[in-house]
């Protein structure tokens, strides 16, 4: 398993946002993590990336403990992910928003100084790779556009571009296709596969169930905090406690 | 005469662009709401002119210690506040200027308090000393050049896209595998350190430092140059400074009593901020296009 949740526990204020929350993510699969509002899934995407830090319970990321480990940490051992409200660097270029993932000597700020040839060279590296990315996602022509002068369907793929550049093994999405059209959200699925392909694991947190049941081998519903079923998808549209909870008995699948 | 004036302008104006050079990284580039950068300039100061005086120390290597212990202190403001955000921060290096002012006035022993600290020596290099008008804006320039690549190349690199990413957004950053602490405290020690070199500039050239010099008002205009001039904009930074230097003297050649001159002052400063702010708030050359909440 690459990623494991044992235990997890985190309560805001008294209110148990994450309760006893145990799940695992197999490597190289489309995992989906469904639940009504509220029901902690993007709590667990925080606790994962250590935004924040659970109260109890254990984080384990190809068998090591991330539990306490601070975000930039956590990043750096192949994490990434999107945000639920698209959270872009809206003052920096869509190239200087993917070169941020990028690791590269020219972060430190004596290499900055004297090793000019150096990093001109890796950027340009960088720079190549970056595009491949918004090539993938059809954006390479937006490159030197401000972020903040984007579309919100081409900020929530260049939020993904940004996401892979990092070129991290588990990849957590946030709602990939809220509010995003049709033919969008057909190009995302593609690409999503495409990438599961390439061998990377893919979290996705997402209430459009026919994209979910569609893309996901595993879903793994919550409610309250706590997973209430894992399964594959057929499964988990036939479990009584999924139907109560969340997708309810008239919506058909 | 009247080239003389002009001479001790600029050279304050080159001052006061490595002052405001030197902000631009931590405010303008990373988002650190500075307010207190004239602390930085008066340790620079008093550690510049203590060396020279009281240890004959050589002005060379009295301005670079002034750069290192004035970073030091940039080094301990970080510690505590830089978990803080925007107007946090912002209150608490006001609050650190204001310290850093009460001690040069009460630890009089060192400081000589509000009497001051005359008689600080012009520097001089093989027997050359940098006494006249002329040579001294030479020096100054040469520092300012010094100031203006070191930070314009810090912020081309990815190190200065680091930077960016901190103040567009520091928990994206963090997310995308950057130690953003790391980054701000680089920041504001960086800016210290030239805000240092500053302060000792001005001791030698003025050869007498007070209290008075390093108030907080006087970080206020330094604060005040860097939006007229633009954030994120080195070039603008040295603009503001040249204009905020240059735009009030006019008034000196009308013939109103001096108490009025320093009113006038201040107003047309007013005036001016508060026009910018309106129709052009990224300032005279800034490179924000939209501000971020």
């Amino acid at each position: 398993m690459l990623l494991k949740i044992k235990n997890l526990n985190k309560s805001f204020d008294g209110i148990k946002a994450v309760n006893k929350c145990n799940f695992d993510v197999r490597e190289n699969s489309i995992t989906g993590l469904i639940g009504p509002n509220g029901a902690g899934k993007t709590t667990i995407f925080n606790l994962i990336t250590g935004l924040t830090s659970p109260d109890k319970g254990e984080i384990i990321f190809e068998g090591t403990d991330i539990t306490n480990l601070q975000s930039y940490k956590i990043s750096n051992l192949g994490i990434a992910r999107t945000f639920q409200l698209i959270r872009l660097l809206p003052n920096l270029t869509v190239m200087e928003n993917l070169l941020v993932a990028k690791k590269q000597s020219g972060e430190n700020f004596l290499a900055a100084l004297f090793k000019k040839k150096k990093i001109k060279e890796e950027l340009k590296i960088n720079k190549e790779r970056c595009l491949e990315f918004l090539k993938l996602v059809g954006l390479e022509e937006h490159a030197n556009k401000l972020a903040i002068n984007l579309s919100y369907g081409q900020r929530k793929l260049v939020e993904l571009a940004r996401c892979l550049a990092t070129e991290a093994d588990l990849l957590l999405l946030d709602e990939p296709v809220a509010g995003v059209n049709p033919v969008m959200r057909e190009k995302i699925k593609k690409i999503l596969l495409k990438l599961k392909e390439q061998g990377k694991t893919i979290l996705i947190i997402e209430h459009d169930m026919k994209f979910v049941m569609n893309v996901c081998e595993t879903v793994i519903v919550m409610d309250e905090g706590q997973e209430i079923a894992i399964g594959n998808p057929e499964k988990i549209q036939n479990n009584s406690r999924v139907l109560e909870a969340y997708l309810g008995e008239k919506v058909k699948i | 005469m009247i080239e003389n004036y002009l001479i001790h302008l600029l050279i304050l104006v080159g001052i006061y662009s490595i002052l405001v050079i030197s902000l631009n990284l931590a405010m303008g580039f990373t988002g650190l709401l500075n307010i207190g950068h004239v602390a930085f300039y008066g340790i620079g100061a008093y550690t510049s002119a203590l060396l020279t005086l009281n240890l004959h120390f050589p002005f060379w290597i009295a301005i670079i210690i002034s750069g290192i212990i004035a970073s030091l202190f940039g080094l301990i403001l970080a510690a505590p506040t830089l978990k803080l955000k925007g107007d946090y921060l912002a209150l608490a290096t006001l609050g650190f200027a204001i310290i850093i002012e009460s001690i040069f006035k009460n630890w009089t022993s060192l400081t000589r308090g509000p009497l001051g600290i005359p008689g600080i020596p012009h520097p001089s290099l093989f027997g050359f000393e940098f006494s006249s008008l002329f040579s001294y804006l030479i020096l100054v320039i040469i520092f300012v050049l010094i100031t203006y690549f070191v930070i314009e190349r810090l912020v081309k690199a990815p190190f200065g896209n680091i930077l960016k990413a901190v103040r567009e957004d520091e928990m994206v950053t963090k997310t995308l595998g950057k130690n953003t602490f790391k980054y701000k405290t680089l920041a504001l020690v960086i800016s210290a350190f030239f805000a240092g070199i500053a302060g000792s500039l001005y001791a030698h050239y003025i050869t007498f430092i007070d209290p008075s010099s390093f108030s907080v008002l006087e970080s206020i205009l330094i604060v005040s140059m860097l939006i007229v001039g633009g954030t994120a904009s080195n070039k603008g930074a040295i603009l503001g400074a040249l204009i905020l230097i240059l735009l009030p003297e006019p008034l000196r050649f009308l013939s109103l009593p001096s108490s009025m001159i320093g009113a006038l002052r201040q107003m047309i400063y007013a005036v001016l901020l508060i026009l910018l702010i309106i129709k052009r708030p990224q300032g005279i050359l800034g490179e924000f296009r939209e501000n971020v909440a």
